[in-house]
């Protein structure tokens, strides 16, 4: 039984997924093709969102441009959950010295505000996708292992956990065959308000153009470009922006209905 | 005491923690911060001869210790690309992103306390209901987003501000204040829908417990019970939320003020990150997150005071 507020987020999210989807087989037309005599055409039929300064159409940009924002935040929340989960797993289940050690790192880490921390990582490595993703991983990783970290520490003194030892699984088996399945009501909603979380920051980070590079299209990098033609073209920067919002309005809703399906309100 | 006390502590070890992965961050770049200065003509020994100048040459462990010591004592290094020190360069910059993240904390009080009030007190009812949808939509607005439909429509289509102009705190105080409203406004958008959501939901927790109940039976309005006796508990878990907003809010800031061409700390981060002028880097990203652990620690200090019972 899933709640209402799940359902409607899952709808927004799917509409917005479907057109990032269908982006990726198909898309209206080319999206680096400049056409000059198109050259901000209003929406038409034949361009459903218009077309930007380079007569380039804005709703074959925002299905690329998305394909992207998703991508990097799938890799975001692969990496920094993968490097969460090993950490906070350890850290939880055996305690003592290696949770000391992981911790204080998380708790270093987590006094830069994300953002900050995936400005040092782009300043260091350099601007790009790949940077990107691995910079945000890892601002991300340590509030994943927090979380992970405690339901581990909650977990290992459960009944299940003691049988499973007595039976003599070994540590690993125990950690990511017995206790990770048990956990996954948190998790899941982790991930989706850090997917949501990656979203948002790389969409800010494009913007302000130390994400992905143009010519390449992300929605951020489009409302950058757009917001130069704010006054005569406000249209322009609306359906990128829209589809952010829709973007993490939908994931969010899903995170909250699944929390106040879980009992917590 | 021993409570303030032990949360010093971590405080000093987190500024410990975030200067060292700061300067090894920054160490472990490959080039020479000599040859980044000389540029790359410089003949072999003056580059050696500066090199032991800024005691490049030293081990790490004796540079970091230096780069500490002199971080503490204001001396923030000098810029590679404009040969000044950094401190000059970010003085009045930190002062306008530090004014413009008061000013939007301030909205997001402001602007919470009563909202998530009311909603608690009509909760269920058609406003509620409609303000806490258009709440959900608020909070899915990237801080840059807001800032644009702001300037779109207070600033194009009202004609309330000028986009794009900024006035300088030593011409005019109040022009100074006016020109940063917009921003921060737009930062707190956001932020106060979030805040709004965490103190209803804390507010209705709080009504539902039998305190609240007490204090009707005793012939206390639905308002009285509300100010006097629901609100205070119920700002304690909403407390984090708004020691974790301005941290939020001082890094959204960098971001909106590219949206409304103030020029802050966000345009020198900016172009010293293009540029690689890492001791600017470095400097601003050590002054912000000092700032947010300074924060973390009072609001520390401040929930301890509201709710003795955390230890």
């Amino acid at each position: 039984m899933k709640s209402t507020t799940f359902r409607i987020g899952a709808a927004i999210a799917g509409i917005v997924l479907l057109l990032i989807l269908v982006g990726c087989i198909w898309t209206p037309y080319d999206p680096a093709a400049i056409d000059n005599s198109m050259k901000f055409a209003s929406p038409s039929l034949a361009h459903p969102m218009g077309c930007d300064q380079f007569g380039r159409d804005v709703l074959s940009r925002i299905m690329i441009g998305g394909r992207i924002t998703i991508l990097t935040a799938f890799g975001t929340v692969i990496l920094g959950a993968g490097l969460g989960i090993i950490t906070g797993a350890f850290s939880g289940y055996f305690g003592g010295i290696i949770d000391t050690i992981f911790m204080r790192t998380a708790d270093a880490f987590l006094a830069f505000p994300s953002v900050l921390l995936a400005l040092v990582i782009i300043a260091i490595f350099g601007t790009g996708e790949l940077q990107l993703v691995l910079s945000l991983g890892i601002a991300f990783a340590p509030s994943f292992a927090r979380v992970v970290r405690g339901e581990f520490l909650r977990s290992k003194g459960l009944c299940y956990v003691q049988s499973a030892k007595l039976q003599g699984a070994s540590h690993m088996r125990i950690l990511f065959v017995h206790i990770l399945p048990n956990i996954k009501s948190v998790l899941i909603s982790a991930l989706l308000i850090g997917f949501n979380n990656a979203v948002l920051a790389e969409a800010a980070l494009s913007y302000l153009g130390i994400g992905v590079q143009p010519p390449k299209p992300s929605l951020g990098g489009m409302l950058a470009e757009s917001q130069q033609y704010l006054f005569s073209e406000p249209l322009l920067c609306i359906f990128p922006g829209t589809v952010l919002i829709l973007l993490v309005l939908g994931f969010g809703l899903m995170g909250d209905g699944l929390n106040t399906k879980a009992g917590e309100v | 005491m021993k409570y303030a006390l032990k949360k010093l502590a971590g405080m000093l070890l987190a500024l410990l923690g975030v200067s060292l992965i700061l300067f090894l961050a920054f160490d472990l770049i490959p080039g020479d911060p000599a040859t980044a200065k000389l540029g790359t003509n410089a003949t072999p020994e003056r580059l050696d001869a500066l090199r032991e100048e800024m005691g490049l040459n030293d081990p790490i462990f004796i540079r970091y210790i230096r780069w500490l010591t002199d971080f503490i004592r204001g001396d923030f290094g000098e810029s590679y690309s404009y040969s000044m020190p950094v401190r000059e360069m970010i003085g009045e910059k930190l002062l306008i992103s530090i004014t413009m993240t008061i000013m939007a904390f301030i909205m997001v009080l402001l602007i919470s306390i009563p909202v998530g009030l009311f909603c608690a007190r009509h909760k269920g009812g058609k406003i509620d209901t409609s303000i806490c949808a258009v709440g959900q939509i608020l909070m899915s607005i990237p801080p840059f987003f807001s800032g644009i439909l702001i300037t779109l429509l207070f600033g194009i289509v009202l004609g309330l501000f000028t986009p794009g102009e900024f006035i300088s705190y030593d011409k005019s105080i109040s022009g100074f204040i006016g020109s940063l409203f917009f921003p921060a406004l737009s930062i707190a958008i956001p932020k106060a829908a979030m805040a709004v959501k965490l103190l209803r939901s804390s507010l209705i927790t709080e009504l539902s417990l039998d305190y609240p109940r007490t204090a009707y039976s005793r012939g206390n309005s639905d308002w009285q019970v509300l100010l006097h006796h629901v609100l205070k508990n119920a700002l304690i878990p909403v407390l984090t939320f708004f020691g974790m907003a301005l941290a939020d809010i001082l890094t959204g800031s960098i971001i909106v003020e590219q949206v409304f061409g103030i020029p802050g700390l966000g345009r020198i981060l900016l172009t010293s990150i293009m540029n690689r002028d890492y001791p600017v880097v470095q400097a601003i990203i050590m002054l912000l997150a000092a700032v947010v652990i300074v924060v973390n620690f009072t609001v520390d200090i401040i929930y301890r005071k509201l709710d003795p019972r955390i230890t």
